[in-house]
């Protein structure tokens, strides 16, 4: 622990010794500020928003998100139709489509590309994207070497076939799980693609120096005609301190920074109001119960209670300068199932004293000490007081514990009896596709990988279970709108605010459409650069 | 001049003392005579009508308040008693482990010397302030108690090393001799007639040691390893304001000049208790 802490001292000093401008920005490039460089380039085992960044416009899919949106369109498939009972989608490609290696893209290429996502010796970490495909487990565990779920039926022709009907398998599709990859360069054990990934996108990987930058530049046979003056190339450097980013945007040298310095928010939004985006990601930050055992898992007045006692409001508008939205629930706004105004989760002081005293904890009392854990960072450490002056109006003592919050959530994934019971812990979830299934069961259900606090309620799941293979979308979207009161009715969570994003871009750079899905979701070969 | 200084010094001394023992909460509601009886805020009260927080200085908030509408100005007073208990503690630990292991080199010499001396000079190799973050690593703990004790073990070869030169001279004094011959003992010898000389030298170095313990902890606290909230400290006051350095300059300031004046309270007291307690220097001060 002391090794780490005192590594990430010395690699942020070296960062800031490092950080040198770059000279003069090539004709065209985007410089563009990232935080950390990317764990990985390869699609299937990207598992954060960070190396996400990289990869989208490296990839393309059959069908991809409309810029702004969670619609998807067309892409490599010029088309598609999907079968009477909701079970069979059949994809037609357009004509002409060509890897960064130069081949034209086949249906076989769709076909190695799912599998793929699904080998587990390929670590692909997609596995759950690709549940309603039949035959997806099977193969998975190695039961055969068929996926019978995926067919080529010609070069230009591929057949889809699921075992239950699923709204949101086009979603899939159109994420970093339905990137299509060249099979001669995917399957060379080397593994000559991780260091140089080969898509199809609108850009190719050019060069990287490692833990420094990554260049990709247009690729000029992509399927989509380039606009006037667009975006040539883009130059993803790593900068990990946001003041040193924010100083280097200021002095022309970044064409994009995002994380800006706390409190310094207000003041560039009135600063550089041409250079200022702000948009809504289907992003929750929330604090997440220990159900695992004792009181948080046997008393729901005491979660309730905690539940309304927090702030949001203020949290929002004085600590994160309405960054955010207040969250009035768990399913973000522009996502099926979203209900506005949800009273269960709204701030009530006087409500939550009374829940706690109903609770069988009048005035906290009789409850030991709440431990709060959080990674530390100068905002979360306000919020992480925030939370503590709030609960400590109703009565409720919390210790504020910062350290290896990393090694803390792996044991509560993994061993919750070792870590304390009354724990609150600060976390945030962001949706691998804009569907409330990957919302709703990774964070609540017992399988859901960001269900770290094992919450578990049979009621809930089956109602999940039901909710992902209902194919009317009214129903479907009553069903979620459902889940979601019981969830919040249970307090399940306690819901903080959903996520925005700030940017700084420059106003050279035309055609901005943020995306809802997060930075990587950003058309950048949509958009100009008139330098 | 040197006088008024010292005096300045031991004025602003006291004053420090007072508010941290002023700031001491107790009760079932725990609050300190300052929050009772002087200020209209206590340090975790929050004024809900603060409708823009942080609140710049006026006169319902003399100093302002916090981005968490708490009044800066009891935050400030109630974050002394951190700092004063860091260096009193730390340094009334270090001054006790010195002394005792300065007299024990000093007098026995040999083995015992080579020992105790070898083992200050290797924690005075060390920085300190690497070694405080270990020590809270490796206790995965941020009690500040530790950081007390961290800083009061870590601190005493300095001054072993002072009292031991001390005592060295002493002896070739004669009269520790003398003593031995009308049938002193060991103990005797070293708390009657050892100690005392050297214990002058040692309470001025202590005096700087509380100084460094103050910014020490200043320090952790600024990296997120000392105090934590809702407990206040200056250090901790410091690094909640640093991104609005630029926006709301008041509330780094504040904090920094109180750390800076009690600092230099110390160095000042220090500095007196050298020029009175030193003979050479008395002597002077007579003769001119």
């Amino acid at each position: 622990m002391s090794l780490k802490r005192v590594l990430v001292v010395l690699a942020l000093a070296l960062a800031a010794v490092s950080c040198s401008s770059e000279g003069p920005a090539p004709e065209k490039a985007l410089r563009y500020r990232v935080r950390e460089p990317a764990p990985t380039l390869d699609p299937f085992q990207a598992a954060d928003d960070n190396s996400l960044v990289y990869i989208y416009p490296i990839f393309d899919g059959l069908v991809e998100f409309v810029p702004g949106t969670v619609d998807v369109r067309p892409a490599v498939a010029e088309s598609w139709t999907l079968s009477d009972d909701h079970l069979t989608y059949t994809f037609k490609l357009r004509p002409g489509v060509r890897f960064h290696h130069g081949r034209e893209l086949t249906a076989d290429d769709v076909v190695y590309s799912v599998r793929r996502a699904l080998t587990k010796d390929a670590k692909s970490l997609k596995r759950t994207f690709f549940n309603a495909l039949k035959g997806a487990a099977e193969f998975w565990d190695g039961a055969t070497t068929e996926l019978a779920g995926v067919v080529a039926s010609d070069p230009r022709t591929v057949i889809m076939t699921l075992s239950y009907p699923y709204e949101a398998f086009l979603s899939v599709l159109a994420s970093e799980a339905g990137s299509i990859v060249p099979k001669e360069v995917y399957s060379d054990p080397a593994g000559g693609y991780l260091s140089h990934p080969v898509g199809c996108g609108p850009f190719m990987f050019e060069s990287a120096e490692p833990g420094v930058s990554v260049t990709l530049t247009r690729f000029a046979g992509h399927w989509k005609s380039a606009p006037r003056d667009g975006i040539q190339k883009i130059l993803f450097r790593v900068i990990e301190s946001p003041s040193t980013a924010l100083e280097e945007y200021r002095a022309g040298t970044l064409d994009f920074t995002q994380e800006f310095p706390p409190g310094q928010r207000t003041r560039l939004r009135q600063e550089m109001p041409d250079h200022f985006h702000n948009w809504r990601k289907l992003q929750l930050f929330y604090l997440e119960f220990n159900h695992a055992s004792g009181p948080f898992k046997e008393k729901r007045l005491l979660r309730q209670a905690i539940l309304h006692a927090v702030d949001k409001e203020f949290i929002v508008k004085t600590l994160q300068e309405d960054k955010d939205v207040v969250a009035t629930g768990i399913i973000p706004p522009a996502m099926l199932g979203h209900t506005p105004g949800q009273p269960s989760a709204r701030y009530d002081p006087d409500m939550a004293a009374d829940l706690l005293a109903r609770a069988g904890y009048p005035g906290g009392k009789g409850l030991p000490e709440i431990i709060y854990h959080t990674n530390d960072s100068m905002g979360l450490r306000l919020l992480a007081e925030r939370v503590q002056s709030d609960l400590a109006r109703i009565g409720l003592k919390v210790s504020i514990k910062m350290m290896d919050f990393g090694a803390f959530l792996a044991a509560l994934r993994t061993n919750p009896e070792k870590v304390p019971a009354l724990s609150l812990v600060r976390q945030a979830f962001y949706a691998d596709y804009p569907d409330p299934d990957n919302f709703l069961t990774e964070m609540l259900a017992p399988s859901g990988s960001g269900n770290t606090g094992h919450y578990d309620n049979p009621a809930l799941t089956s109602q999940l279970d039901a909710a992902r293979r209902e194919p009317d979308h009214l129903k479907r979207e009553a069903l979620y709108q459902g889940i979601e009161k019981l969830a919040l009715d249970d307090a399940a969570i306690v819901p903080i605010y959903w996520m925005g994003q700030d940017i700084l871009l420059r106003p050279e750079v035309g055609g901005f459409t943020g995306s809802p899905l997060g930075l990587f979701g950003i058309p950048w070969e949509e958009m100009s650069l008139n330098r | 001049m040197r006088r008024s200084g010292s005096l300045a010094g031991a004025a602003i001394v006291l004053f420090a003392v007072a508010i941290a023992v002023l700031s001491i909460e107790f009760g079932a509601e725990p609050r300190s005579l300052l929050a009772r009886y002087v200020l209209s805020y206590g340090p975790q009260e929050e004024d809900l009508q603060v409708v823009a927080p942080p609140e710049p200085p006026g006169p319902r908030h003399p100093l302002g308040t916090d981005i968490q509408r708490r009044d800066y100005l009891s935050r400030l007073l109630h974050g002394a008693k951190i700092s004063i208990q860091v260096g009193l503690t730390a340094e009334a630990i270090a001054l006790f482990i010195g002394l005792v292991a300065g007299a024990l080199a000093g007098f026995y010499r040999g083995w015992v010397e080579s020992l105790l001396m070898r083992t200050a000079d290797i924690l005075l190799a060390f920085p300190l302030p690497i070694l405080a973050m270990a020590a809270i690593a490796v206790f995965d703990t941020r009690s500040i108690s530790l950081v007390f004790i961290v800083l009061g073990l870590m601190g005493w070869a300095g001054i072993a090393r002072l009292v031991r030169a001390q005592c060295l001279s002493v002896n070739e004094r004669g009269f520790p001799e003398a003593a031995r011959a009308l049938g002193a003992g060991d103990l005797r010898l070293i708390a009657r007639h050892l100690l005392p000389n050297t214990v002058a030298p040692a309470l001025v170095a202590g005096c700087v040691g509380v100084a460094g313990n103050i910014l020490t902890e200043a320090w952790l606290s600024f990296l997120g390893l000392g105090v934590q909230p809702p407990a206040v400290s200056w250090g901790r006051m410091i690094v909640d304001a640093q991104s609005d350095l630029t926006v709301r300059p008041w509330l780094c300031i504040f904090p920094g000049v109180a750390i800076a004046i009690t600092v230099m309270g110390f160095v000042l007291l220090a500095d007196g208790l050298r020029d009175a307690l030193d003979p050479r220097t008395r002597v002077a001060t007579h003769t001119t």
